[in-house]
């Protein structure tokens, strides 16, 4: 993992200069460690307990997305995740290298009707405050996730900040 | 993960699940399941008392597992979420498809309570 400086793709108004870049294999056994990490990262932005669970749910299923309709399990292949602490704000960028793929989310499940896919995209787009999927010049698929923080949850971080906790 | 079963009596069976139920393991949760299913076992509550993370994987399972269960009239409850299992559950809207009890002893009572 790395913590570096702001690049011109991450960057915008109230930037903290906080970014952090991983590079990752494409395995299921991987999650664990990337719910750790999404874990540590909502703590640094001084999120809730609550608000940090929906950043993990969604950082978890889209990767998982990558992995399974992306890769199709190929753990030869690797996705790239950056998260970019800002002034309100948390946005978190995947990056891969799969087929471009777009599942639509779906508004509900019931026992009685089939699983048509797209739970883990519902969950996502209820889990943070924005989504955008896009496709790079080099054909890089990139989905942005954006989780606002309140004035508390700065102030919060704020606090972490001043003592190093 | 670790799964394991305990028969509480002849019509209930507890499958204990252990670790985090997600795209990586939920595969081995879903064999368990299918094949109480399969059996035809009149009632099984799922303890996940010991899961950390479910991701929507396991959710799938889960009600791949309730759909089987309910064709032959069997029941399924789930019992121990902690808030991680439960706030994945919210979000995906399925609080009220799944009957949740706060712990198994809970779960039993429901169960039995719905034999009478």
């Amino acid at each position: 993992m790395e913590k570096k400086s702001n690049t011109s793709r991450t960057s915008g108004k109230g930037n903290l200069g906080e970014v952090i870049e991983i590079k990752i294999s494409s395995h299921p056994k991987m999650m664990r460690v990337l719910r750790a990490v999404s874990e540590e990262i909502g703590n640094l932005a001084g999120m809730s307990e609550e608000q940090i669970i929906h950043l993990q749910i969604a950082i978890d299923e889209a990767s998982t997305n990558i992995i399974r309709h992306g890769y199709k399990f190929d753990a030869t292949k690797e996705f790239k995740l950056i998260f970019n602490l800002m002034e309100d704000r948390l946005e978190v960028v995947l990056e891969d290298n799969a087929r471009p793929f777009k599942p639509e989310p779906v508004e509900t499940f019931d026992s009685d009707k089939p699983i048509q896919g797209g739970l883990g995209v519902s969950l996502i787009h209820r889990a943070v405050d924005e989504v955008n999927y896009s496709v790079t010049r080099s054909g890089s698929n990139q989905l942005r996730l954006v989780k606002y923080l309140t004035g508390k949850e700065v102030r919060n971080r704020e606090s972490i900040v001043a003592t190093g906790e | 993960m670790k799964v394991s079963l305990r028969r509480v009596n002849d019509s209930i069976t507890v499958i204990d699940l252990e670790g985090d139920f997600d795209l990586y393991s939920s595969p081995k949760a879903r064999e368990t399941l299918l094949q109480l299913a399969k059996e035809k076992v009149p009632a099984v509550i799922i303890n996940l008392e010991k899961v950390g993370y479910m991701d929507s994987s396991g959710i799938a399972t889960l009600i791949e597992a309730l759909r089987a269960m309910n064709k032959y009239g069997g029941k399924m409850v789930l019992s121990g979420l902690n808030m991680k299992t439960m706030e994945v559950i919210k979000l995906a809207r399925l609080e009220k498809i799944f009957e949740i009890q706060e712990n198994e002893e809970q779960a039993i009572a429901s169960v039995k309570s719905q034999a009478r």
